[in-house]
């Protein structure tokens, strides 16, 4: 017998010598599995507004700008700040009119080049406003090393791509789940010591998001 | 330090209580995260009917758990992971070290994992010549410090900053004086060369997703992501009891479980994670295992009181708001889980005969069960579990303690039991109260009885050593009430 009859029979005749479920959980009703969430009519100008505040409010520093051009060279402008000399970004074009002077722009760095790069540049495909909550989903970038290994994680985010609550983002991606999907609220952080907060232990220890409004 | 056993908890708890460095850590606890916790519930529409649909989304789990493994297996295997199966601690032990030397891996990085601990995956590990490196700070601090976690959200919460810089001084050459800054700073570099060499990455799974086969995991420090994605190999090992049915189920428990363990309305990274990559173009592992354990778990299934033990998602509110956890800490409890839930769960996994003081260690205030996000009855469970330990009850578990030894206990019940059926003998049983009680009595209360009373009756010694009860008033309300009607007049 495999392990895996063994086990799923385990776990029927546990089951068959129990009570079932519903004599426990009477007052439970269908409906309340999985409530609907309450969605308020939020206007885009709101989440943004809404986002901006939590994400700051979890360490993280935004920047609104207007149009993608001036997305470009806030991000240029913070990179010539941080004295980056080089800068890992992900399968996006955002740079292709930028103009970035002494600086290596690596698209697809390796494990080896990753721990030594000044900062990583990636977009999110949704952004939580309750939370201030980015999201970045495999299908549409390959975001997970550049958004989690240089110390600075700068992110151009859409502020049409803001939703209200974390419930309406997993229902939106439910039809299609990516193979990842990475949740990111604020910069790495810990309290592991006498919950002492500490930023930046093992991620980004700054979290830069320019909202495109 | 010698490691405690959930056999000497009663030991165990009064070292804890007499320590003060201990004590001062345990306050520093329940003050935080009992105040952060509160504010961020606050931020919830209806928490009530939040841990009511995820009670019930757990009890859909467990109530047809069979149906749902094999969902969950089949989808994660048509994603690109490989399941396997894992009946005990030990099987679960050597099918990753056979997978980890299989790859040729002397060192895996690992992620923090409760299920780890409880099958000792690293002393297996080490045994087979692999060395696991803990990366979650709070781990990897233990681990040099050879300890075992004292908490299941925060592992390293009963040591000082002044210790773990001691810690740190001895062990990887940092100052005596380092702040936190400065240590957290040094566990980024240390690490990050062990992230860059790594092959294999071990992590645990805080929920798997039926319908999909995805895996989802919660932290704060981007050890997870890093362990996850760098590594050619992640191994995830996940208990049986960590389905939800649908992706969209993720939304009710990524609002109760940051908020109940750390105080957060959202931790600050969660990773999905569906099969393998897709493509030369994709990121990540090219190979993804999740080790699916039993390890005792589907014997809980068995009694609807014991089956409410796999509802748990291990957010650890419960130890932070339990008074006995708050004075003697996690080590106490001589187990891999401690606080309530540790306390009925230590018993079924390893057995009633090795921890059979843990359904004892709490006051049955309930604190535990109010701040549940998934409205587990743990004083149910423990009385359950005590119950067990007395009567010898049948599930499955082994009864400790015969009922002869309760003769005395039985009889004395009984009696109290008798002295309440007619009015009569209530009234002569007060009487004679009346008159035993001068022995005893003290500024109106029955304090701790000692000397001939407590030798002639040891079990009201013991009784009465920690408990006041009031004494037997002289006169009885219904005395009183006759006598002034006697004397004329309304009673007052």
């Amino acid at each position: 017998m495999t392990s895996r009859t063994a086990m799923l029979e385990d776990i029927r005749s546990n089951l068959a010598k129990s009570a079932p479920f519903e004599h426990l959980y009477h007052h439970l009703q269908p409906s309340t599995l999985s409530p609907p969430a309450p969605t308020p009519d939020y206007s885009t100008k709101d989440l943004a507004d809404r986002f901006s505040n939590e994400l700051a409010a979890v360490g993280g520093e935004i920047h609104r700008v207007a149009t993608e051009q001036q997305a470009v060279e806030t991000v240029s402008a913070i990179l010539g700040e941080i004295n980056a000399k080089r800068v890992a970004i992900s399968d996006i074009d955002l740079f292709e009119k930028a103009d970035l002077q002494n600086i290596e722009l690596i698209a697809e760095p390796s494990r080896e080049e990753l721990f030594a790069i000044d900062a990583g540049i990636s977009t999110a495909q949704f952004a939580i406003a309750e939370t201030g909550t980015l999201v970045l989903r495999s299908s549409m970038e390959r975001h997970r090393l550049v958004s989690l290994v240089p110390p600075i994680h700068i992110c151009v985010l859409n502020s049409k791509d803001i939703r209200p609550s974390m419930y309406s983002v997993l229902e939106e991606m439910s039809n299609k789940i990516d193979p990842t999907i990475t949740f990111i609220t604020g910069p790495s952080r810990t309290s592991d010591i006498e919950l002492t907060l500490a930023i930046g232990v093992h991620g980004p220890k700054r979290l830069i998001v320019i909202l495109i409004d | 330090m010698q490691a405690q056993t959930a056999e000497n908890f009663d030991k165990n708890a009064r070292a804890a209580i007499a320590d003060p460095v201990l004590q001062g850590a345990l306050q520093n606890l329940a003050r935080t995260f009992g105040t952060r916790r509160k504010a961020a519930i606050a931020t919830v529409p209806d928490w009530e009917a939040s841990r009511e649909a995820a009670r019930s989304i757990k009890s859909e789990v467990l109530g047809k758990l069979d149906k749902y493994l094999v969902a969950f297996a089949d989808n994660a295997e048509s994603n690109g992971a490989k399941i396997h199966w894992a009946r005990d601690a030990k099987e679960a032990c050597s099918t990753v070290t056979a997978l980890v030397k299989d790859r040729g891996a002397e060192m895996v990085v690992k992620s923090k994992s409760m299920l780890t601990e409880e099958i000792h995956l690293n002393t297996a590990l080490e045994a087979e010549g692999i060395e696991p490196i803990e990366t979650d700070l709070g781990e990897w601090i233990i681990q040099l410090a050879g300890e075992t976690p004292s908490h299941i959200v925060v592992p390293a919460i009963h040591k000082t900053k002044a210790q773990i810089a001691e810690l740190f001084a001895d062990k990887v050459g940092t100052d005596g004086d380092a702040g936190v800054d400065e240590l957290t700073a040094t566990a980024r570099r240390i690490l990050r060369q062990k992230f860059a060499e790594a092959t294999v990455g071990i992590s645990g799974v805080n929920f798997g997703i039926a319908e999909s086969g995805s895996i989802l995991i919660l932290e704060n420090e981007g050890n997870v992501r890093l362990t996850t994605s760098l590594p050619k190999t992640h191994i995830a090992v996940m208990g049986i009891e960590k389905l939800l049915p649908k992706f969209t189920d993720l939304g009710v428990f990524l609002e109760l479980l940051p908020r109940s363990g750390t105080g957060q309305r959202l931790t600050a990274y969660q990773s999905i994670i569906t099969g393998t990559k897709k493509g030369d173009d994709d990121e990540g592992p090219d190979e993804l295992h999740i080790v699916l354990v039993d390890n005792g778990r589907s014997k809980m299934l068995a009694h609807p009181v014991t089956r409410q033990s796999l509802a748990c998602i291990r957010c650890g509110a419960c130890l932070n708001a339990c008074p006995v956890y708050q004075s003697v800490g996690g080590h106490a409890y001589g187990a891999v889980y401690p606080g309530p839930i540790g306390a009925v769960i230590t018993p079924q996994l390893e057995g009633l005969a090795k921890a059979k003081q843990l359904p004892y260690a709490s006051s049955l205030c309930g604190a535990c069960r109010e701040v549940c996000p998934v409205k587990i009855d743990i004083p149910e469970l423990l009385l359950h579990l005590r119950a067990e330990i007395t009567e010898g009850t049948s599930n499955g578990v082994e009864a400790v303690e015969k009922a002869a030894r309760r003769r005395g206990e039985s009889l004395a019940f009984r009696l109290y039991g008798s002295m309440w059926k007619t009015p009569g003998r209530y009234r002569l049983f007060q009487k004679i109260a009346r008159m035993t009680q001068r022995l005893v009595v003290r500024d109106g209360q029955i304090g701790k009885v000692s000397g001939l009373v407590a030798s002639a009756a040891p079990p009201l010694g013991a009784w009465t050593a920690w408990r006041d009860a009031p004494a037997v008033a002289p006169e009885s309300f219904r005395e009183l009430w006759k006598r002034e009607l006697k004397e004329g007049g309304e009673p007052k």
